[in-house]
């Protein structure tokens, strides 16, 4: 019971790891390849969003190793019946 | 939104609110800062009153005395004077800082006179010392050592087998590190100082509201420790044999024969 | 909403609303062990601490929860909704500081890790009155965590917002544990039936007003639902003109989502209902200088194209719309978000 619950907490341990990590070098350089709003974006917005990359991060990896260089826009109904193009 | 000019349009980044919105606005935070007052004042006043076990946090004092490091540690202090019927010693029950139990910090110093400095925790006629690690120094023998055997003997009353139905509690938290150190809230903290060898206590509540509190040890005579950690701030009933040396009272029984009980009966008489 | 972002932004509304939710906070907190430690005195500080906060973050919770049906139900609620990502992310420092605090004072200092302790010293998962309560709320706290650690608006961009609303909408399985955790915990031990009514009277008032809400919406869905298309062409007869007040719209479903259908300075102009920002219902708006104005959160956009002024770059679908014998006609397909539709005239079409 105890091994298994300290190999629990060590794999959440090392996510959390990895993600502060990887949250430091994605808000220095990857975020605004990722999000052009993003571009000289304040350190006090970067320090903002810092718990979220180490939560988020392995979805802002696959998005920046993607090369997705916008976030992508919703879906609904109307959206997707309009072809899904912006003008 | 009858009530509400049509051309009113609340929009939070415009400096101003328009005049009925902001009208209706300000009833609604009063409407939830009452419901904020009320709330506060309905959930303290549901609470129970907790009874008052004290915790010397901070204050630390020098004590001197015979230390039993078995099977409970324990420091008895002769009572000065003529103690007439009350026993010859007091006793302070010792634990060591956090969730730990002092049988490592005193074990060498079993059956020897020492001075220990420490905190005070006390409630309902039992004390216990929060030892400061290191502060154990081993003194001079003197008579006390050499009577304890008949003290022990002339104090010890028997009072035979008992089923008696109550909560498992870390004497340490119960007695007043923790104010509730009792019941379901506290259940981990009790484990984990059990766990860290802490005594247990059980604790036996009657009708009158008055409780008695009984070292909970096997047959043998030895603390139970662990073997009582997963029955821990529940109902349990344990039949065994009560015995009383000095003020404190021993509940012995085998700890594998505790059963949990639908839920805790209070006891009419003591 | 703008081209760059910052960190938080305030704004005067912003501060106000802060300053009433900072002051109610110390008002709760202050009564609340204030009173505590007086009536109480056996207690001890961290004990009153951990209640204080714990109690705090659930009663925000609460409030939290019903200012969205509340919304639905009665617009003048709208200045509470405009902010609240601030009083979910104060929930989450109050589920925070509690949880800090009962870790430390009920795990910390053993012989065991204090996370590990908190996994492994209960393990009495099948019995409803043991039940190992802390790990409830524990799980309760990290959905907390996710929502608060996700609220700025780079990750509704970029998570996208139907994604972030459902995220969001964990917030749901988070009070169901939370009610769990305080019901299967301390109210084992705190048996004074005021303590079980409080945590009643709070869940009934969040399951009735989303009952009510939810029905009113399903009820005004189920109006404005069509489903006869207009003989002649592809277009549908929505309403008529005079249903419409000047500068507002009128809500109807059309393929498959809500869409707004605006009248202005003589005109009419179609789009789809739904706020690019966090999807507020654009159809509840007005139009305030010349642009649809998004209830919610003030996004604006143009009623003929869908877009929003320069700079911002939101978009949202339109629809061709003609007027006949006053008669709102619009096409139900879709244009792509941003597709420019010239407005139908009222005047000029009223007499045929």
């Amino acid at each position: 019971m105890i091994t298994f619950a300290k190999w629990k907490l060590a794999i959440f341990g090392i996510y959390l790891v990895i993600g502060a990590v990887f949250a430091v070098v994605f808000l220095a350089i990857g975020i605004a390849r990722v999000d052009p709003a993003a571009k000289g974006s304040p350190i006090g917005f970067r320090l903002l969003i810092f718990p979220g990359v180490v939560a988020l991060w392995p979805y802002l990896l696959s998005r920046w190793i993607g090369g997705e260089h916008a976030p992508r826009t919703e879906r609904n109904s109307h959206r997707d019946g309009s072809g899904g193009a912006d003008q | 939104m009858n009530e509400y000019k049509p051309d009113e349009f609340y929009i939070g980044y415009l400096p101003h609110t328009p005049s009925g919105v902001g009208r209706r606005l300000r009833m609604i935070v009063t409407g939830l800062l009452v419901l904020t007052v009320l709330t506060a004042v309905v959930l303290v006043l549901g609470q129970q009153r907790l009874r008052t076990g004290i915790f010397e946090f901070g204050d630390v004092r020098t004590f001197e005395g015979l230390m039993l490091a078995r099977p409970i540690p324990v420091l008895l202090v002769a009572r000065p004077g003529i103690t007439g019927k009350l026993p010859v010693h007091s006793r302070y029950f010792i634990v060591a800082p956090g969730k730990h139990g002092a049988d490592d910090l005193v074990g060498v110093f079993h059956y020897r006179q020492v001075k220990l400095k420490g905190t005070l925790v006390y409630r309902d006629g039992i004390t216990m010392i929060e030892v400061v690690p290191d502060s154990i120094e081993a003194m001079p023998s003197n008579e006390t050592r050499a009577q304890l055997p008949s003290i022990v003997a002339r104090e010890r009353r028997l009072h035979g087998e008992q089923v008696l139905t109550g909560e498992i509690v870390d004497s340490k938290c119960y007695l007043g590190v923790m104010s509730p150190g009792e019941a379901k809230p506290h259940r981990d903290c009790a484990v984990r100082c059990i766990s860290g060898g802490v005594p247990p206590m059980f604790v036996v509540r009657h009708q009158n509201g008055e409780r008695t509190l009984l070292w909970l040890m096997d047959r043998d005579g030895a603390s139970v420790g662990n073997a009582v950690l997963d029955l821990v701030a529940e109902p349990v009933e344990i039949t065994g044999e009560v015995r009383q040396e000095g003020d404190e009272l021993f509940l012995r029984s085998d700890p594998k024969t505790y059963r949990r009980a639908p839920q805790i009966s209070q006891h009419k008489e003591r | 909403m703008s081209l760059t972002y910052g960190a938080i932004g305030w704004n005067r509304q912003k501060k106000i609303y802060d300053l009433v939710l900072a002051c109610g906070i110390v008002l709760y907190l202050s009564l609340f062990i204030g009173l505590g430690a007086w009536l109480n005195p056996g207690a001890t500080v961290e004990t009153l601490l951990i209640r204080g906060f714990g109690t705090c973050a659930l009663l925000l919770l609460h409030i939290v929860l019903i200012i969205g049906p509340l919304c639905r139900i009665d617009a003048r609620f709208l200045p509470l909704l405009y902010n609240r990502r601030h009083l979910g992310v104060t929930t989450f420092i109050m589920g925070l500081a509690h949880a800090g605090l009962a870790i430390f004072q009920f795990h910390a200092l053993g012989d065991l890790n204090p996370f590990v302790s908190l996994l492994v010293s209960n393990t009495r998962f099948f019995s409803l009155p043991d039940f190992p309560f802390q790990q409830l709320g524990f799980g309760a706290l990290v959905i907390l965590f996710l929502m608060a650690s996700t609220s700025h608006d780079f990750w509704l961009a970029n998570l996208s917002a139907p994604v972030w609303k459902r995220l969001h909408m964990s917030v749901y399985a988070a009070y169901a544990l939370l009610i769990a955790h305080v019901t299967l915990g301390v109210l084992q031990a705190e048996t004074n039936p005021l303590l079980a009514a409080a945590l009643g009277a709070g869940l009934a008032s969040v399951i009735s007003l989303h009952l009510v809400s939810g029905s009113r919406e399903v009820r005004a869905d189920s109006h404005s639902s069509l489903s006869s298309f207009d003989g002649a062409g592809e277009f549908v007869d929505v309403c008529s003109v005079d249903e419409i007040a000047e500068k507002r719209a009128r809500i109807v479903t059309l393929a498959g989502e809500r869409v707004a259908v605006f009248k202005y300075d003589g005109k009419i102009s179609v789009l789809s209902n739904v706020c690019q920002h966090q999807n507020g219902p654009l159809g509840e708006g007005r139009i305030v200088d010349g642009c649809v104005t998004c209830p919610w959160h003030g996004f604006q956009y143009l009623p003929d194209s869908g877009a929003s002024p320069p700079p911002f770059i939101e978009r949202v679908p339109t629809f061709r719309v003609k007027v006949d014998g006053g008669r709102v006609l619009v096409n139900p397909r879709p244009l792509p978000p941003g597709t420019r539709v010239e407005p139908a005239r009222i005047d000029a079409n009223a007499s045929g």
